[in-house]
């Protein structure tokens, strides 16, 4: 049944807030120009309890009237909700996760029920660890550090990882990547140093983070020497090796050679001397050689 | 070990199924086939790798059970034939790359062994050599006290000339194994060897080391020769004595191996977030690795060769006439730790004889 009502007349219920970004910029061009085309969706009929639309209804004034589709009960009205959502901005795992803990949580569908239809809608893959997962990060991950992850679509994997730092190292965490602006992406590499790090030095990411040198810049490029201290020091020895020969001799970005690799290209007989001189200075250098033989073996 | 046993409706007519289920003290609970334990079993576990290994689902295999190992692209291959009867594994090691590998959770048992029987009898008549093994993608031996496997497959290759049979383990179970002293084929019995932190840190449910190495001593007196693989060797602090004493420990048990086989520890990077949610504790992801140029991330390059080179000559002096070879690594490393024409090197001419191409004339 669809009716219509002032906005002000629509109870709302922060369970329901699924979506925890704003609305996408054609959306919003849209309900200015246009108003709420699609009903929302609610439970209830004397004074319904908003479940889907709050970020429409954000853009509109109490007086405001709208379509609002009235739904008998909350396992009806969200899963009209996921569908709906599903075809057009569809949630985030982070978001998704959060509908699966509230719908757990309120006892709106059984396991079973979340597993068959839910998760299906959800187009999430997998069984009861998925829901287990989305319980646990519903529920143990801080809120300041779920938001930053929801903010940066973060998958359900990455949040589930985090939800085993204790509550000040998820604060800071969550500090750390907001400072840093992090994406998606430096944030699973900056976790992935912070971690062993924190691991092998005994200390926690506070006291790490408080170490890195603020002026020096690229927070990433100083935990990852940190996580990788032999690595870090073959990478500076080769790289003041080669600087002089640059564009010319490489050696293999994984470290895994037992050569050096020169190239070059001979258009005319000034630049085969060039490159034939070039060659002499390399085969003289004792500093590669000396590399290769720290490298590969000592004898 | 096993918690429950599911029986595949083609399964249950095989009388192996009822001697398996008979063994295990355990009510099977019948199904339709592989995907509906998926659908109505694995999906409501709440940790499918673990709790899978505790299941094990009798089923017939309808293809072929009999492969080459494919190896590594790039790496130094050693012509190793393997045999797909049992996939996945009771035991739960932080390293196994089976976490990430396997789509089907529970350990699943082909019944239908006289098919694979069937396909190896031809295999073993067409070829003068051939090296191979169950170990590829389940424990060999973990779980002969239930299926006797082992045993069954050991009794009928090893009447065959030309066939050196390797079944590869980290339990203990050699006790029901055949006799095969005067057999015309070989018995091999390999054993993934650790030192006593990395098996007790990495290796969940797994014999200890003094148990593989006193297990390794009863299976050479039944007759068979002893494999060890030092594969994965990882990385920790104090692990270069660890492993040379290990080495020590190997050799006072046994003169001469069949062969052994060393390799660090590599993983694909989906293996990262297994080790990571399941084994808390674990020390595999502390050293510092390099993504190499088959994806994969290795160790840096200079400490396995350092420690390679160390360990090589260690054993090169304990026992010299056993073959070492490496597990997907390329020529270079060979080149390095064993010297230019370590490959040429007779004492692996059992290793690496292309007994799967040596096809017998007229047959």
């Amino acid at each position: 049944m669809v009716k219509y009502f002032p906005i002000k007349q629509l109870r709302l219920d922060d369970r329901f807030r699924f979506h925890l970004g704003e609305l996408p910029k054609n959306l919003i061009r849209s309900v200015s120009r246009e108003g709420v085309l699609l009903p929302l969706i609610a439970v209830g009929e004397e004074s319904p309890v908003l479940v889907d639309g709050y970020r429409r209804c954000a853009l509109l004034s109490d007086s405001d009237v709208v379509a609002v589709r009235l739904l008998q009960d909350e396992r009806t009205a969200l899963l009209a909700a996921v569908e709906l959502n599903m075809l057009g901005s569809a949630y985030s795992e982070m978001e998704k996760a959060r509908l699966i803990a509230v719908v757990h949580e309120n006892a709106w569908m059984t396991d079973r029920e979340i597993l068959d239809i839910l998760l299906p809608r959800l187009g999430f893959k997998g069984g009861q660890s998925v829901l287990d997962a989305c319980i646990l990060v519903a529920e143990l991950l801080q809120p300041s550090l779920f938001s930053v992850l929801a903010a940066r679509k973060a998958p359900l994997k990455f949040a589930l990882r985090l939800t085993g730092e204790a509550p000040d190292e998820q604060q800071v965490l969550a500090n750390f990547f907001s400072c840093q602006r992090f994406s998606l992406s430096q944030m699973i590499q900056a976790v992935d140093l912070l971690v062993p790090v924190r691991k092998l030095g005994k200390r926690t990411f506070s006291a790490i983070i408080d170490e890195l040198p603020r002026e020096e810049g690229n927070a990433l490029a100083l935990l990852r020497q940190l996580r990788f201290p032999k690595a870090t020091e073959i990478r500076i020895r080769l790289n003041s090796l080669l600087a002089p020969y640059r564009g010319k001799l490489s050696f293999p970005e994984d470290m895994e050679g037992d050569a050096f690799q020169f190239s070059c290209s001979i258009k005319n007989a000034k630049q085969a001397l060039d490159c034939g001189r070039l060659l002499q200075e390399i085969s003289e250098d004792a500093g590669l050689f000396q590399f290769l033989k720290g490298h590969v073996c000592d004898d | 070990m096993i918690d429950k046993i599911f029986v595949t409706k083609a399964a249950a007519e095989y009388e192996y199924s009822r001697e398996i289920c008979k063994r295990a003290g355990l009510k099977p609970e019948l199904i339709r086939n592989d995907t509906a334990y998926r659908e109505e079993v694995e999906r409501f576990l709440p940790d499918p790798v673990g709790q899978g290994k505790r299941h094990l689902l009798l089923d017939v295999f309808r293809g072929g059970f009999f492969r080459k190992c494919p190896g590594t692209k790039g790496k130094v291959c050693c012509n190793y034939y393997v045999i797909d009867q049992t996939t996945n594994c009771p035991f739960d090691c932080s390293y196994c790359f089976l976490q990430s590998y396997l789509n089907l959770r529970a350990i699943r048992f082909a019944v239908n062994v006289e098919d694979l029987f069937r396909e190896l009898e031809d295999v073993f008549r067409k070829h003068r050599f051939i090296r191979l093994g169950t170990g590829e993608l389940a424990d060999s031996l973990a779980l002969e006290p239930l299926t006797g496997f082992g045993s069954k497959l050991m009794k009928f290759a090893i009447e065959f000339p030309g066939v050196v049979l390797e079944l590869k383990t980290k339990s203990a179970n050699v006790e029901n194994l055949p006799d095969v002293h005067g057999k015309p084929g070989r018995g091999v019995i390999g054993w993934t060897m650790e030192p006593a932190h990395v098996v007790s840190l990495e290796e969940r449910g797994t014999a200890s080391l003094a148990e593989r190495l006193e297990a390794s001593v009863r299976a050479a007196e039944m007759g068979y020769g002893i494999a060890f693989h030092l594969d994965p060797v990882v990385f920790f602090p104090g692990f270069e004595e660890a492993y040379l004493d290990l080495v020590d420990q190997m050799f006072s048990c046994h003169k001469k191996l069949d062969w052994m086989s060393l390799a660090g520890f590599r993983y694909e990077p989906s293996l990262k977030g297994f080790v990571e949610t399941r084994f808390p504790d674990s020390e595999l992801l502390d050293g510092e690795f390099l993504r190499c140029s088959d994806g994969k991330y290795r160790y840096l390059f200079p400490e396995r060769i350092h420690f390679f080179k160390r360990l090589v000559e260690k054993v090169k002096k304990l026992s010299p006439k056993t073959p070492v070879y490496f597990c997907m690594e390329d020529s270079r490393t060979w080149d390095l730790v064993m010297g230019k024409k370590a490959l040429a090197d007779p004492v692996l001419e059992p290793i690496f004889s292309k007994g799967g191409g040596d096809e017998k004339q007229g047959m």
